[in-house]
């Protein structure tokens, strides 16, 4: 269960610590961000992390900014968004690049966690269902590189 | 008595019969008509020099009689100074060469010397010149009256008696010695002339002539019985027809003369001095006559302006009355309008020609020196025509023959030597002039027009009362009003001030302000009022009192400071408004637009709390989720706890700043303010949104600045600006406020500017204009920028857009109380 990686993208200090010790149980690599900028250092630095968990507001970059550079890098990685408050046209910009779930602030640690751990389950399952579809015998040298390519990606 | 008129017809008949026959025998010198000159040929003929001397007497005459003075004595010159040196020819036996002058004689017959006019004919003309000279000297003295009449009769009695010789054929009286003889037309022309200057020496103005005519009836036979034995003792001393000139009845002659006029004079002086006395009595009894009319007529006119208040009913009242009394027919009254004098008001009997006449003198406007009451108003005296007819330019003349009126008289109204109007009077018959009733009216003239000015003085200052007490009555019964003296102490209070005040009038008088201060103002506010008043200048404010049950009231007040006749402050009048519901819907805006304001960062707000909010939820879920697991150190609790207690504290900040922000005191006092916490405090609430905007917030305050203020009023500014730029730099690239703090002179300077590029001009004129917003519908008031100029003046700054500048830039400029360095 241990096996996976989390992203916490919060600018405000003291809950990211919070965060960070609620997930600390649960995710064996809890990675933390103060914008969206720096998450996508992170993203961009290699490091295999399964699922972010994002605030909207924050300075520099916000949150729905930051959904749009991580699906323009074809990144599918579930996206949960920390809302302050539920802002129709937040949610309608968040889900148009994919978000996995919402949670309100104040939230409830529980509640949290669940979202994020099927979140992390969904991850684990997508790649897993894209590693069987990707499983293909082929004699094609450029199917085969293709394959590799896309494997790469996800 | 005769007739005036009939009188001068008379005279002026005669003169022209002399004036004939003179031009007649004049023409026929040249032509030697020797019929005309001589009549019958044993007769003398009448000289050339004679006959012109008669054309001169007889046009001075006619010159008196339509009262060209200058003219007559002009006139008079020639056959003065031919008879004098005829008379000096005879008597000194000299030949001046006067006689051939002008034409060679050709007729010398029964002529002693060729052209010379006979020693008779001399002195009548003599006598006859000296006596029109009279007559014209007598219409400025009295006296000449009787030298005039005296001369006439001379003159006619000679001209008589040379006549009744010619009758009788004695040649004695007509030829003096061997001289020429008077001829017979001279003589008949001497008769003529003679009765016309004794008719005109019968004037209607002598008192001597009005009242006693006896004494020159008397002079009249005394000389003329003189002359007529004169005359009759030259015929006894007549020898062959001829009277020889001897020394010794010569002598006797001159005796006998000197004696008659010695004994005419005597008789004349007697008679004189017995007729002085009853004339002095005749003088007094017309002066005091005339001081009664005159008296009367004061008497009814200081009546009528008992009565009459409008002066132009008055000076009808006047013509009335002047006319009644001293029986004019018409008064006309004109007044001085710029450069023309304008009919104003006239009076007369009603008849139909007078109404006619006065109809026509409406339509007249005189100038200075035209017409009888333009030459009144040029020499602001009192001017009198005897007879309209006889004058040459009279304005009025063609229509005052039909009202028939002759005689006019006019005077000036004067007010302090300057005329302000003519009074004019005409007269059916033709009046004589008299200087006395002129100068009195001269009199009544100054008076009436003093009394005009001042009734027109008083007619408006009871104008001038009349819209005080009206002006007076408005403001009273809309305004609050009172007086107050030099101690602040109460002498007069309305009754909407009463009524607003809540304190009976007894309450007030004599309490001072303070009665109704509520110490919302501080000292050096009363006191800079009082200085303003005191140096004379009329305060204008907005000022908080109290009512008797504590209550308070707002009064836009006026106080003006009431000074006495040397300009020294004596009282201080202030007249208020009410101002408390307009007060108090100004704060209630202030305070919606606040709420307004709020509800814009309500946002920034909800995340700003929600975020510490999230850290405590999360931090006791951690200690529960810990606790459970029981991995909870004493460590991990503690410094749990303490997080918690920050973000506690971080919310109460939020909510105490929140609170302060919108507590509604728009009313309150102002208090010592550090700029600096205002500026925090704002800057807490909308930070958040800020940040999540995405807006840089730059804030250069290196000093702290204490200003006197309602501190959440500026805060409501600041926040009001930061809310503007927020929405304006949120579509642009670069986004950034800053503020920037610093002093100058006394004055705080606070800019807002943002990375906008500035106002249009369109929008710059209704930029400050309440209900004004380029915000769509929902999100704006259009309040807020006029609300933040008026709290920013409210507290004696300033408050604009900063044209200069490159991006958008307001400007808040507060007076400083003091500075504190951070």
């Amino acid at each position: 269960m241990k096996k996976n990686s989390l992203l916490i993208v919060e600018d405000e200090v003291f809950l990211l610590d919070v965060l960070r010790e609620l997930f600390r149980p649960t995710v064996e690599h809890v990675y933390t961000a103060v914008n969206g900028e720096e998450a996508l250092v992170i993203l961009n630095s290699g490091k295999d992390i399964d699922c972010v968990l994002t605030d909207i507001n924050m300075p520099k970059l916000n949150g729905i900014k930051f959904i749009k550079a991580i699906r323009e890098k074809k990144l599918l990685l579930p996206v949960v968004f920390l809302t302050a408050y539920d802002s129709e046209q937040f949610m309608r910009d968040a889900l148009t690049y994919g978000a996995y779930d919402f949670v309100v602030k104040p939230f409830v640690a529980d509640k949290l966690i669940e979202v994020v751990n099927s979140a992390l389950e969904f991850e684990i399952k997508r790649r897993n269902h894209f590693d069987n579809i990707l499983d293909v015998e082929s004699d094609n040298e450029f199917t085969k590189q293709y394959i590799e390519m896309l494997k790469s990606k996800c | 008595m005769l007739n005036i008129f009939f009188r001068r017809s008379i005279i002026i008949g005669l003169t022209l019969i002399v004036f004939f026959i003179g031009l007649v025998v004049s023409i026929a010198w040249p032509f030697n008509f020797t019929r005309v000159l001589q009549i019958s040929p044993e007769f003398p003929a009448m000289q050339l020099n004679t006959s012109l001397c008669f054309l001169c007497i007889s046009s001075a005459l006619l010159a008196f009689s339509y009262q060209h003075f200058k003219a007559s004595i002009i006139f008079l010159v020639f056959p003065f100074v031919v008879s004098i040196l005829t008379g000096c020819e005879y008597l000194f036996d000299l030949n001046l060469g006067i006689d051939t002058i002008l034409i060679k004689p050709t007729l010398t017959i029964l002529t002693s010397y060729p052209g010379r006019m006979a020693p008779n004919t001399a002195l009548c003309m003599f006598f006859s010149t000296l006596g029109v000279l009279c007559l014209g000297a007598s219409s400025l003295r009295r006296q000449p009256c009787l030298i005039s009449n005296e001369m006439g009769t001379l003159t006619a009695s000679f001209g008589l008696v040379s006549l009744l010789g010619y009758l009788t054929r004695n040649e004695a009286i007509l030829h003096w010695g061997h001289f020429t003889g008077m001829a017979v037309h001279t003589a008949l022309c001497f008769f003529i002339l003679g009765s016309a200057i004794i008719f005109s020496s019968y004037r209607k103005d002598c008192v001597e002539c009005q009242f006693y005519h006896f004494p020159k009836y008397h002079t009249n036979i005394t000389l003329g019985l003189s002359t007529f034995l004169f005359n009759l003792y030259l015929i006894i001393r007549a020898e062959d027809q001829y009277y020889h000139l001897e020394t010794k009845t010569d002598f006797l002659v001159l005796i006998f003369g000197i004696a008659i006029v010695v004994v005419v004079h005597y008789l004349l002086k007697s008679r004189h001095h017995f007729f002085n006395q009853s004339l002095k009595l005749a003088r007094e009894k017309e002066i005091i006559l005339r001081a009664k009319k005159i008296i009367e007529l004061s008497q009814k006119v200081d009546q009528l302006l008992v009565i009459n208040h409008h002066s132009p009913r008055m000076i009808n009242e006047i013509l009335q009355v002047v006319c009644r009394t001293l029986n004019w027919d018409i008064g006309i009254y004109w007044t001085v309008n710029q450069d023309d004098l304008e009919y104003s008001t006239s009076w007369h009997e009603g008849s139909p020609a007078y109404l006619d006449f006065v109809e026509k003198s409406q339509l007249f406007k005189f100038q200075k020196g035209i017409g009888l009451p333009g030459r009144v108003w040029r020499l602001a005296k009192s001017q009198w025509i005897n007879d309209i007819d006889l004058l040459p330019n009279f304005p009025h003349s063609s229509f005052a023959k039909e009202a028939f009126v002759h005689g006019a008289f006019a005077f000036p109204v004067l007010v302090e030597n300057n005329v302000i109007g003519v009074i004019e009077f005409f007269s059916k018959k033709i009046e004589e002039p008299d200087q006395n009733i002129l100068s009195e009216f001269d009199g009544i003239g100054m008076r009436l027009g003093q009394l005009i000015n001042q009734l027109e003085i008083e007619h408006e200052l009871v104008k001038s009362k009349k819209s005080f007490e009206q002006l007076n009555l408005a403001i009273m019964s809309s305004a609050i009003v009172a007086q107050t003296d030099l101690q602040g102490r109460y002498v007069m209070v309305n009754e909407q001030f009463i009524k607003i005040s809540g304190y009976t009038e007894k309450e007030l008088l004599g309490e001072g302000f303070k009665l109704i201060d509520t110490g919302f103002h501080t000292q050096e506010f009363i006191q800079a009022v009082w200085n303003s008043l005191m140096a004379g200048n009329i305060w204008t404010g907005e000022i908080r009192n109290r009512r008797k049950d504590g209550t308070h009231f707002w009064a836009n007040s006026t106080i003006v400071p009431l000074k006495d006749d040397e300009d020294r402050i004596i009282n201080l009048l202030s007249i208020f408004h009410d101002i408390t519901q307009i007060k108090e819907a100004e704060a209630q805006l202030i305070y919606s637009s606040k709420l307004v304001a709020i509800g814009e960062m309500s946002s920034g707000i909800a995340h700003e709390i929600n975020n510490p909010l999230s850290v405590i939820s999360g931090q006791i879920d951690l200690i529960k989720m810990q606790s459970l697991k029981q991995d909870l150190s004493k460590e991990k609790m503690e410094s749990g706890f303490e997080r918690i207690q920050q973000m506690v504290k971080r919310i109460s900040k939020i909510v105490h700043g929140l609170r302060s922000f919108s507590r509604n005191d728009e009313s309150a006092a102002f208090q010592q303010y550090s700029l600096k916490t205002i500026l925090d405090d704002s800057l807490e609430l909308c930070r958040e949104r800020f940040r999540n905007g995405d807006v840089e917030l730059e804030i250069n305050c290196t000093e702290d600045y204490m200003i006197k203020c309602n501190p959440t009023q500026i805060s409501q500014v600041i926040i009001n600006l930061l809310n503007n730029s927020f929405d304006a730099v949120g579509e642009l690239p670069e986004k950034w406020v800053k503020i920037n703090v610093s002093a100058q002179s006394g004055r705080l300077i606070c800019s807002f500017t943002d990375s906008g590029k500035g106002i249009s001009e369109e929008i710059l004129v209704n930029l400050m204009s309440p209900f004004f917003t380029t915000k769509g519908p929902g999100k704006g008031t259009g309040l807020g920028l006029s609300i933040s100029k008026g709290i920013v003046e409210k507290h004696g700054g300033e408050f604009y857009y900063d044209k200069k500048s490159a991006n958008t830039n307001f400007v808040m400029t507060l007076p400083i109380k003091d500075t504190l360095v951070v």
